[in-house]
């Protein structure tokens, strides 16, 4: 039972970094990237091939230096965010929000098709396998301790980036980033370079995933494009939609119920011998439905966001009446 | 030269499918101004619809009218139940794209939890290759190309000809306006996702047939086409969709033959990338009459 939970931690742990990193871009940043995966996916293959030995005739793959986990984790960081970089650059600069959305998409499509009919870049279809995991022939390590020390690393590396961010949340560049999200012209108008200041959170966020990246594949040992379709973007989008966007400790309650409650709680449920994909299916049901009804009932999520109030005006006591006809204008147009 | 040819023919029949899948919805994103993710799982419906119907009867023209029927309901009921209480709350395109991913993945998980994820197939009468004109195509495949320009015809002369398709442009046009002028656009928006439904169910059993076999993704699988088809047209233009039908499919079936057959999608997703950064408006933006559906 203790290595059952010390697993489950250890995924709670990495998905809780991963989703901080989808937050920064889709909570703060108003840029539904989904292709979010993608970055994580690069993050994974990245440090897999650097810190592994030169390719074998069994599985093919470029690079192959067996550098240690460090930096591995480095190499995973950094060419996630290039590619975030690119992409970035590329789509931010002159796209329109639901354009953004469907190019974004189509790089993801793009990306996974080309590695996996590439099987000379990392193992095409069949992936790879084998990574090593940091310190795992350390011989202070015994095998039954290692769980618990891998499960530490991640929480070192989450505790670290929450830290990050939460600086990142109220310094100037998050208060601004999520004044652009919430009016982009007027940003603008106070003197917001909106499309740098996007394009550092899509950055950002995309080094997220690949350190998220990196550990989830030293956590697997292994990662072919199979484990790398919409649907995982998906679970980490929901756990940022029922969490709270634009609020880490809000994103962080939202992991942990998607990813424990919902992921893990399932995996108890008896399996029907005669449809043996039924459980995996309700599992996606479930999270779609989410999906729709909090989108539906509470879109700013179970912890939302708290507006900042203005450290110069005297705190209010009540709420602030709306403005008459503005009120009129917004139930009319509710109708 | 063979090999061109057999590319071409191929491509046909890929365009084929395209242009039904884009045109339906090409249509809905005409009248509720939203890219609808879901789009791929009305195709699935159909293709599922029709199965489920072959253990009624067997006659496969038979389980098409099962395939209009699957489609059109899904489609509607996504709409009804979903998509326009939330355009009426005034949420933003942007954010309902989202909301349509939510709607996909609860369709696809329905079907997958009711039909289980293991490959499909039809009962289909025996093959034989004929020769038409230069291409050599299967029964099947004659029957999907004609089915296919059956249905663009009939599309167009509801479009052209009928109360129906004028209410559709005037709505497509600006949706106020239409309300303005004594539309109903409550009912004729309901009518359109029913007939944009019904279209793509009948893509998704084309694509089940031509195919050969199918899963609760195939129909996810030919989204992006889709979009690359419909976005190349100029969106909410199903003529405009046609054509960039005809060029997704001769585009990605000569890649298969010259480059490699596993690079597919990635050519109709790199060509949705390019039309998009370098003419937004769909390469077709100018219609003569300046009316965004039909012309």
């Amino acid at each position: 039972v203790l290595d059952y939970t010390v697993n489950v931690l250890t995924n709670l742990a990495i998905f809780a970094t991963l989703t901080l990193g989808l937050d920064l871009q889709w909570g703060w940043g108003g840029m539904a990237n989904l292709s979010y995966f993608t970055f994580v996916a690069i993050g994974a293959y990245m440090s897999a091939v650097v810190t592994m030995g030169p390719p074998s005739f069994v599985q093919h793959y470029v690079l192959g230096f067996s550098w240690p986990f460090g930096a591995g984790v480095a190499v995973g960081v950094a060419s996630a965010g290039v590619l975030a970089l690119v992409m970035g650059i590329v789509a931010l600069k002159r796209l329109r929000q639901d354009y953004f959305v469907i190019v974004t998409l189509s790089a993801g499509v793009i990306i996974s098709q080309v590695v996996t009919q590439t099987g000379s870049l990392f193992g095409g279809a069949a992936g790879i396998y084998g990574i090593p995991q940091p310190l795992a022939s350390a011989s202070w390590l015994s095998p039954s301790v290692y769980p618990r020390f891998f499960l530490a690393l991640c929480l070192v590396c989450l505790l670290v980036t929450y830290l990050i961010l939460r600086r990142l949340h109220d310094s100037p560049f998050g208060r601004a980033l999520r004044a652009v999200r919430d009016n982009e012209a007027a940003a603008q108008a106070f003197g917001h370079d909106v499309f740098k200041l996007k394009l550092k959170a899509f950055v950002i966020g995309g080094m997220v995933a690949g350190l998220g990246g990196a550990l989830l594949g030293a956590y697997l040992t292994t990662f072919d494009p199979g484990a790398w379709a919409l649907g995982e973007t998906s679970v980490i989008l929901v756990a940022v939609l029922l969490g709270g966007r634009g609020r880490p400790v809000g994103v962080l309650l939202g992991v942990a119920i998607i990813v424990g409650a919902l992921q893990e709680g399932t995996q108890f449920l008896p399996s029907i011998a005669s449809h043996p994909d039924f459980s995996a299916a309700l599992r996606m049901l479930i999270i779609g439905i989410l999906m729709i009804v909090m989108m539906r009932i509470r879109p700013q999520g179970l912890l939302p966001e708290r507006p900042r109030r203005d450290r110069w005006s005297p705190p209010a006591k009540t709420t602030p009446r709306q403005p008459r006809g503005l009120g009129e204008q917004a139930s009319r147009s509710a109708r | 030269m063979s090999v061109l040819l057999h590319a071409l023919g191929f491509g046909l029949v890929t365009s084929a499918l395209i242009a039904l899948s884009a045109v339906a919805l090409s249509l809905q994103w005409a009248v509720s101004g939203i890219p609808n993710f879901a789009h791929g799982e009305y195709l699935t419906a159909g293709a599922y619809g029709a199965l489920a119907a072959q253990t009624v009867t067997a006659n496969i023209y038979l389980d098409a009218l099962a395939a209009i029927a699957a489609g059109a309901l899904v489609a509607w009921l996504s709409n009804w139940a979903v998509i326009e209480p939330f355009i009426r709350a005034g949420m933003q395109t942007g954010m309902l794209f989202i909301v349509t991913i939510g709607i996909s993945i609860v369709l696809q998980s329905v079907i997958e939890m009711i039909f289980g994820a293991q490959t499909q197939t039809y009962a289909l009468p025996a093959q034989t290759l004929n020769h038409i004109g230069p291409f050599l195509w299967t029964r099947i495949e004659i029957y999907v190309v004609v089915l296919a320009v059956t249905v663009m015809l009939l599309i167009h002369l509801v479009l052209r000809y009928t109360e129906f398709g004028r209410a559709i442009r005037s709505i497509a046009d600006s949706r106020q306006l239409a309300r303005a002028c004594g539309v109903n656009t409550t009912r004729v928006i309901n009518l359109t996702w029913l007939f944009a439904g019904g279209i793509a169910g009948v893509a998704g059993y084309a694509i089940a047939i031509a195919g050969g076999a199918f899963t609760p993704t195939t129909g996810y699988q030919f989204l992006l086409p889709t979009f690359a088809a419909a976005v190349i047209g100029g969106v909410g233009r199903p003529y405009g969709a046609m054509i960039g039908a005809v060029i997704v499919g001769i585009t990605t079936e000569l890649g298969a033959a010259y480059v490699s057959a596993g690079y597919k999608q990635v050519i109709a997703v790199g060509l949705l990338v390019l039309v998009l950064f370098v003419r937004p408006t769909g390469i077709f933006p100018a219609v003569a009459s300046g009316g965004r559906v039909g012309a």
